[in-house]
């Protein structure tokens, strides 16, 4: 370790600034800004102010924007104004969730100099309309480093948002127009459980096929849904072999029980499960249950879907 | 620096741990990361595993929960496929004359018939809503538990749907015995009587001694003549009424073979009515042999299929289609699917034969939306044939090239009308099409094309080997050969059969069904779906024909039969059906859209018994009008339920009237 000597507030001011690393970084790190910092010295004794200067001067961003605002010292911003750290003209869909969830990734100790820092940015790129998704997206691409980055889009595609990756994919692997919709159609409703907008809408650009005729046949087609499915789907069987075997009574008593118990449950019918041997069945989530085992399954999720 | 050896996707993974420090940290972190990994190896090589339980394990938050993600080891890890989804079948060789054909066949029946155990769960969906699949993994976990030798194999429907799940035990020199209604608890009961030539005799339906599928006069001997004593008791399946009543063509396989192996199809005769219309027959003998056979449309119109041929086989156009009608949306034709679940390369092969007879190059299977077991298993089998020559070019070394897809269906009940399916295959709404111009001059994407159920399909490779000729001298006059039929409805066992046309509706329903469930008198039934109305009991002996079911009003469809008892309330049957086209007309024509709106409104007043004459009345002539003016048949038969029930159950009609009014 080159030596140093101290005067008492540059040891000091040293002090915070290695308060301020991390702790999980700060041995490894010590080492190495010491001798940064004696090379800074030259010899001389370390004052608090040569600590400032050698900070502001010497170290990499974003550590000296957050160093720099640890150690009380004002930002660049001597010449401008400081970034105010909210929207300017306000927030559209997700944006604002998304940026607080970007900020999350920055260490504690950083997030406000982050924040104000970020947030100049955002309204820069709105122009003085509302910071809109779009904005946010752009700013974690273009600034935001791996891993952060990756982890942060990772969570926006969660966050309510739709990953189309897979559908994007799927498109590209999939040659022809129109007579390819259906089968996407399917896929996409077997990822999400149903066909999200946004899905159907990538759909109609890259095939060429005008939203019109995608919504009309998603609605002419039984087999698809234009709503998320409550937490489990259950499938009635109404064919007529299961009508006569009181499938309709059992359809009813679903039907009311989930109008009474608000149960986040959503009811379908099949024309045909093609089990007439197991006659009244009913499907829930994918798997076949009749007689007593179907009561006692359907018993389970309504207590699990109030 | 620490001393450490690394394993290639150790030092792999820990470079992307140092990736994802931050740059400005990274040459300051590095000496310190590696000398805490160097610690957690204790002087080992250093392999991916020691990397990550090191980040799993010693990194401090937050930089635990980042490395986490980066390594991918914040997923929860893939939950263990369960033990019935074995590895999917690998088929070996191909086929590209007869000689690896009859190669082909040899190893199928060696699989057939081991020399070890072979073990069978029957697993179409009839048997899967059942349990089958919980069978079969206990069935494995019993076999590897007592350290048996056995092949357990997922077969197709053997049509006891009321009795799965089924199991069948084949034991060299021993007659298979076949169990049923058979639950996982049994399990390792079965494999230990199976290892020691016993029997579980509550479970056990019956005993078969061989197979002998006459269509291609192929035989598998399990046993020798002499019946062993633990088996005595059991009854002989080839005694059963069940199985001494039915014809079974189509069928002939389901139950037997694997559905996923190709080689088991092939043992039992499969693609050998393929290899003698490409070595022997000239495109028009196929056309001429289906015509001969006098083979008609199995979905419900009975168009003759050889006709059909012909006229697309004559029509000009560069590009020819076959298309399979899957569609299958009637409301009870439930277990009328298993055989293609059970035996999804006989559809393949009549389509390869109907390709070759009309010059088409390419096929397209639709299935219903619901059919996913159905999809699954032609895929598989799709992806087997053209693994081994049997789909693609120059199928077995002749100039005949063929390519086939599944296309699954949105779900639309009007599908099941051919035109309007040719409209879903390109992507189109499920709406029929004006005719002319018919499909084999004009079908898909323009081109002429074959558009047949997936029976008829089926049927054609057992024409093309045994001859039309044999194949008209089943059935009646006006229908040939045989028809699956699916029982459903309040009947005793619910099945799925083939036999013979001809056969009178009560015989099925009590031989094959056992009678009603409740034990109650048959009071009405319903042939052809929907659109066929209901017959009463007083029809039951009428015989499973085209004509005659015509001439009583309903139609033969594609092969359901749904039984009624006394208590039924046909009337409210009735509503039901209307409903049922209510929500499946497509609105395409006003007759249609507007006529089944009011129908149903009409028949729910009535089923509610506040009907009056005048709606009986008007019912009548909307009937007759919807009939005459609507665009396809969905529309021209919806009024068909509620007429039909006027007619023959004129008490129950009056019982539902308003007294005050009428």
């Amino acid at each position: 370790m080159s030596d140093i000597k101290w005067l008492p507030d540059g040891q000091k001011t040293f002090d915070k600034v290695m308060a301020a690393v991390p702790e999980a970084m700060r041995d490894a790190i010590k080492p190495k800004l010491l001798q940064m910092l004696a090379g800074k010295a030259a010899g001389q004794p370390v004052s608090g102010d040569l600590v400032k200067t050698w900070v502001k001067e010497d170290l990499p961003e974003p550590q000296r924007s957050a160093l720099m605002a640890a150690l009380g010292m004002k930002s660049d911003g001597d010449q401008k104004p400081a970034a105010p750290a909210a929207a300017a003209a306000g927030w559209q869909g997700n944006a604002e969730v998304m940026f607080e969830r970007m900020l999350q990734e920055v260490p504690d100790m950083m997030r406000e100099v982050f924040r104000g820092k970020l947030m100049g940015i955002a309204n820069e790129k709105a122009k003085g309309g509302p910071i809109t998704e779009d904005h946010i997206l752009s700013i974690v691409k273009e600034i935001v480093p791996d891993p952060f980055k990756t982890t942060i889009l990772k969570a926006f595609a969660t966050m309510g948002g739709v990953d189309l990756s897979n559908l994007e994919k799927l498109i590209e692997s999939t040659p022809g127009g129109q007579e390819t919709v259906i089968g996407l159609l399917h896929a996409v409703q077997a990822e999400f459980g149903y066909c999200p907008r946004e899905a159907v809408v990538m759909i109609s650009q890259r095939k060429g096929v005008p939203m019109a005729t995608m919504y009309r046949l998603l609605t002419c087609y039984s087999a698809f849904r234009l709503e998320k499915p409550g937490k489990h789907v259950v499938t009635v069987c109404t064919s007529t072999g299961a009508y006569v075997n009181g499938g309709g009574a059992l359809l009813r008593q679903i039907r009311e029980k989930i109008a009474a118990t608000g149960a986040n449950i959503t009811l379908e019918t099949a024309r045909d499960l093609g089990c007439a041997n197991a006659a009244p069945a009913i499907m829930v989530d994918g798997e076949i249950f009749s007689g007593v085992k179907a009561q006692a399954k359907l018993e389970q999720i309504f207590s699990e879907s109030n | 620096m620490a001393d450490i050896t690394w394993l290639p996707d150790g030092q792999e993974t820990f470079d992307k741990v140092i990736a994802a420090v931050p740059e400005g940290m990274r040459a300051a972190m590095k000496p310190k990361l590696t000398e805490m990994l160097a610690a957690k190896a204790g002087g080992k090589k250093v392999s991916r595993k020691i990397v990550e339980a090191w980040v799993k394990e010693d990194l401090p938050e937050p930089q635990r929960s980042v490395l986490m993600s980066v390594l991918g080891l914040d997923k929860p890890a893939a939950p263990e496929a369960s033990s019935l989804k074995k590895a999917a079948w690998k088929v070996k060789g191909t086929v590209k004359n007869a000689a690896d054909l009859a190669k082909m066949k040899a190893a199928g029946q060696e699989l057939l018939a081991p020399k070890t155990l072979r073990i069978t769960v029957a697993s179409a969906s009839c048997g899967l809503a059942k349990g089958a699949g919980a069978v079969a993994a206990a069935l494995q976990d019993a076999v590897r538990k007592q350290k048996v030798n056995a092949d357990v194999v997922m077969v197709g429907s053997n049509g006891m749907s009321w009795a799965e799940p089924v199991v069948s035990v084949i034991k060299a020199g021993r007659p298979c015995v076949v169990y049923g209604s058979v639950t996982a608890d049994a399990a390792a009961d079965i494999v230990k009587a199976a290892a020691s030539g016993k029997v579980v005799e509550e479970l056990a339906l019956m005993r078969v001694d061989g197979v002998k599928v006459d269509v291609t006069g192929e035989k598998i001997k399990y046993a020798s003549d002499k019946v062993p004593a633990a088996l005595a008791k059991i009854k002989d399946g080839a005694k059963i009424d069940f199985f001494k009543k039915q014809l079974k063509i189509v069928s002939r396989n389901a139950g037997i073979i694997a559905p996923d192996r190709i080689e088991e199809y092939i043992a039992l005769g499969g693609y050998q009515a393929l290899a003698k219309a490409l070595g022997s027959m000239k495109p028009a003998d196929v056309i001429r042999e289906v015509k001969e056979s006098k083979l008609r449309g199995r979905g419900g119109a009975g168009f003759p299929a050889g006709i059909k041929w012909e006229a697309c086989s004559k029509a000009a156009g560069d590009k020819k289609y076959i298309v399979c009608n899957g569609s299958e949306g009637d409301p009870e034709i439930g277990l009328h699917k298993s055989f293609l679940e059970s035996d999804p390369h006989m559809l393949i092969e009549g389509m390869l034969l109907a390709g070759y007879a009309v010059g088409a190059s390419e096929g397209y299977v639709y299935l219903n939306d619901r059919y996913l077991l159905a999809i699954e298993r032609v895929q598989t089998a799709i992806e087997q044939a053209e693994k081994v020559g049997l789909l693609g070019k120059h199928i077995l070394g002749s100039g005949f090239s063929f390519s086939l897809k599944v296309k699954r269906g949105g779900g639309a009940y009007v599908c099941g009308e051919e035109t309007a399916l040719l409209n879903a295959l390109e992507g189109s709404f499920a709406e029929p099409r004006p005719r002319p111009p018919l499909p084999v001059h004009q079908g898909l994407n323009g081109k002429p094309t074959v558009v047949n159920n997936l029976e008829t399909l089926s049927t054609v490779s057992a024409i093309v080997l045994k001859g039309g000729a044999w194949y008209a001298g089943i059935g009646t006059p006006a229908s040939k050969g045989t028809k699956i039929v699916a029982l459903s409805g309040n009947v005793a066992r619910p099945c799925w059969v083939e036999v013979a046309m001809g056969t009178v509706i009560g015989d099925i329903i009590d031989v094959f069904g056992g009678g009603t469930a409740s034990g109650r008198k048959v009071k009405a039934f319903q042939t052809g779906g929907p659109s066929g109305g209901l017959l009463p009991a007083s029809q039951l002996k009428l015989k499973l024909d085209y004509d005659a079911l015509g001439k009583a009003g309903s139609l033969l469809g594609s092969g359901g039969l749904l039984v009624m008892d006394e208590d039924c309330d046909v009337v409210d049957v009735a509503r039901f059906l209307t409903e049922f086209f209510l929500e499946e007309s497509c609105g395409k024509c006003t007759p249609c859209r507007e006529g089944v709106k009011r129908l149903s409104e009409i028949v729910s007043c009535i089923a509610d018994g506040r009907g009056t004459k005048a709606q009986l009345a008007l019912v009548k002539s909307m009937g007759e009008a919807m009939s005459a003016a609507c665009f396809c048949a969905l529309g021209k038969t919806a009024a068909a339920p509620i007429l039909t029930v006027m007619k023959h159950f004129p008490k129950d009609v009056s019982a539902k009237m308003l007294k005050t009014i009428n």
